[in-house]
Order: structure tokens, then sequence, then C-alpha cells
């Protein structure tokens, strides 16, 4: 049980992050992120205590997350609840308060947007952008050849696209 | 704003990371099992803003269930005091819509309805001559007419289709005959008559059919018989003649 709960501990260390970011980017405040997390890392743990031969840990917990937030929306009946404490730390190296407001307001808008786009649209571009997934492991992910998840990134950044434009201040 | 540029924002959404301390806390608890005791301290936060959203969607829901209520109750009040309605009076549309929409659950092509129809008519037309409400018997018979005339055409179609289908609406047929000759009795009204139309419409449409129908010799002569009768218009013998033959 000791060596279950140090691997686990290991996989936890290692997502706990991305699982969050993930979560956090579809959902509308850092309460209901943590709130959902929680429950992912919980039913992973035990899913692990029963099969610790889990071969795919990140897929494995992205496919709860996955579910556990299209759960969220169906419970819930798509009441959105907006945070007052809106964002979850971001460091921020800047001392521009200027600056750091627009970064602020640039994350919002572009977190709305994605909000406004497909879920799989969603998931691939949060995956390979945001989390460094390269194509063929989201193909993997996803169970889709590689060559559908180009067009799918490459479809999913044009709707963002759409969805951002006249809304954000151009670098 | 160029892909790249958007490249770039997303990559600031990288950033995003949760607190240390929920990440230890959570993690913790998770590994201790003892998530479900600690969960509520967790999630203090998620819990009131559910909470608060839970009861602001409860009010919401309160006047819509409130407001739902109100009019299905008065909905069902007026069909229900439109089932009472007879013709010529202000929910007797009301009644008709209902009789409609139940339509809407049964076979379009099923004249036995329409015929039910012409019966409810008819003992409309009862009620009317009974409670003496003469002022609505102009408007109960203009819907009993109109919709014997429905009734007959969905039979008619369906007689061409099958001739031995007109069995299946004998009853129906008869019992508006029945109720009319009641009827003329009590109120020495007319309504007979268009009963004896619907007869001769029926027997000559059944003869059309079974004339381009392939008959064995005794339906051929039961067939002239028929015939015979309707030259002498005794509809209602020439309409029994079929149904023993059918």
């Amino acid at each position: 049980m000791e060596d279950k709960k140090a691997q686990f501990s290991s996989i936890y260390d290692q997502y706990i992050e991305k699982i969050y970011r993930f979560v956090y980017l579809k959902v509308s405040s850092k309460e209901t992120a943590e709130d959902i997390t929680s429950k992912v890392f919980l039913k992973g743990w035990e899913s692990y205590i029963k099969q610790s031969d889990i071969i795919n840990p990140k897929a494995f917990l992205y496919r709860i997350a996955s579910n556990a937030v299209v759960d969220h929306y169906r419970d819930k009946g798509k009441v959105k609840f907006v945070s007052d404490e809106t964002f979850p730390k971001i460091p921020d190296n800047r001392t521009n308060i200027h600056q750091s407001a627009i970064l602020s307001s640039d994350v919002q808008l572009i977190k709305s947007a994605l909000q406004n786009i497909k879920a799989d649209y969603q998931d691939i571009i949060i995956w390979h952008y945001l989390d460094g997934m390269d194509v063929p492991e989201i193909a993997m992910l996803v169970d889709k050849p590689a060559g559908t998840v180009r067009v799918m990134l490459h479809r999913g950044l044009k709707y963002l696209k759409d969805e951002l434009k006249g809304k954000i201040e151009e670098a | 704003m160029t892909e790249k540029q958007l490249i770039e924002k997303l990559n600031k959404l990288s950033d995003i990371r949760p607190s240390q301390e929920w990440v230890a806390l959570t993690k913790q608890n998770i590994l201790s099992n003892n998530f479900e005791n600690n969960f509520a301290k967790v999630s203090v936060l998620s819990k009131v803003s559910e909470f608060f959203n839970i009861l602001n969607s409860f009010k919401l829901q309160t006047k819509l269930a409130y407001s739902f209520a109100v009019m299905m109750v008065a909905v069902f009040g007026v069909v229900g005091l439109a089932q009472n309605a007879v013709p010529g009076d202000t929910l007797f549309s009301v009644r008709r819509v209902t009789e409609k929409v139940q339509t809407a659950f049964t076979d379009n092509e099923s004249s036995k309805y329409n015929f039910n129809t012409a019966n409810k008519r008819l003992e409309d037309l009862a009620v009317i001559v009974k409670g003496n409400k003469s002022e609505n018997m102009a408007f109960a018979m203009t819907e009993f007419q109109a919709s014997i005339a429905e009734a007959t055409e969905k039979l008619i179609s369906a007689v061409k289709k099958d001739p031995k289908s007109i069995k299946n609406f004998a009853y129906q047929v008869k019992m508006i005959n029945d109720n009319a000759v009641l009827l003329d009795k009590i109120g020495g009204s007319n309504i007979q008559e268009a009963s004896g139309v619907l007869y001769k419409t029926i027997v000559e449409e059944e003869i059309k059919a079974l004339e381009n129908s392939s008959l064995t010799k005794e339906q051929e002569i039961s067939l002239t018989e028929i015939k015979e009768l309707f030259k002498e218009e005794k509809y209602l013998e020439a309409f029994e003649k079929i149904l023993t033959n059918n």
C-alpha cells in the first residue's frame, strides 16, 4: 500500500497542475476547478488502488477530468457561477501595473473564447499549446488519426481567432 | 491577430497554476484516505458558491413553477369546463380543439373516430333539445352536418381502398341513425333525413367499389339485390344487406 501511495504521489505531483489548468479553462471559477480536480485525483487514486498497472496515467487522468467537467455542467444544468476571485495564481514578473492588467484581461478573454469553441477543439488546443503534447500523443489520447488531430488543431485555432476578433489587444 | 500572436497568448495560459497550499492539502487528503472527511474543508468556497447558485436558481425555479402551476390550473379548468359546452356556447371552440388534439393520437384515416365525433354532435343536439336551448339549435345542426360530411368522406376513401372495411364502421353508422330517429321523436327535427343521406352515400360508394371488385356468383346476386334496393330508395335495407354479405 505504501508503495502505491508513493507511486500515485509522484503521478499527482507530475499532473496536478496540468489537470487543474485543463479543468480551470473549462469552468467558470477557481473554486469549481479545485473541486473538480480534487475529485479527478480521488477517482484516479481509487482506481489506482484497484489496478496499479495503468499504462498511461496522463491519458487516464485527462479522461476522468473530461468526464468530470461534462458531469459538472450536466448536474448544474449549465448554470455557470462566476467567482469574484476570478483567477488562480499566475506568476507575474512584470512590475508595470498596466501590463499586469493587460495580461490578466488577456487571460480572461482567451479563457472565455476557449469556452465558446467546441469541447473537442478546446481539449486539443490545451494539450498542444499549453501542455506541450505533440500531435501523435494527442492522437493516441483521443483515438483519432494524427492527420485528423492536425486538422482539428488548425480549425480550433481558426475558431478561437474568430472568437477573439476585435476583443484583444494585439501584441 | 496572426496565428503566431494567438499561440503566444495561448502560451500565457500555461502560467495558470493552483495554489501550492491547496495542492499540498488535497494530496494529503487523498492519500490519507481521509478525503471524504476533509473534502468539505478543502472546497468550502466551492460549496458556498454552489449553495448560492442553487438558491438563486431555486428562486427563479419557484417563480417559474408557480407561474406554470397557475397556468396549468387555468388551462385544465377551461378545458374541463369546455367538455360540457354544446355547439353555440363560447367554450365549444375549446372543446373542439381538445377533440382535434385527441385525433392526433388516433389514426388519421380512421373514420370511426369521425363517426364518434358525429355521434357526440348528436348527443349535443339531444342536450340542446332537452334543455330547450333554441338559440344553439342552428349552430348544433351545422356542426352535426359538418361532422357527418367529414366522417362520410373518410368512410368513402376507406371503402374505395377496401369494400369490406364498411363492416368496421357499421356500429357507428347504425348508432347515428338510431340517435337521429330518437332525436326526431323528441324534438321533431329533421336529423333523420341527414342520416338517411348518409346511408345513401355509403351504399352508393359501396356499390361502385363492389362493381370494380371480382365477385363470386353469390356476391353478384346480392349486388343485384342491393342495387334494386338502392333504386327503390331503401337505403337502410341496402346498407344492412351489404353488411350481411361482407
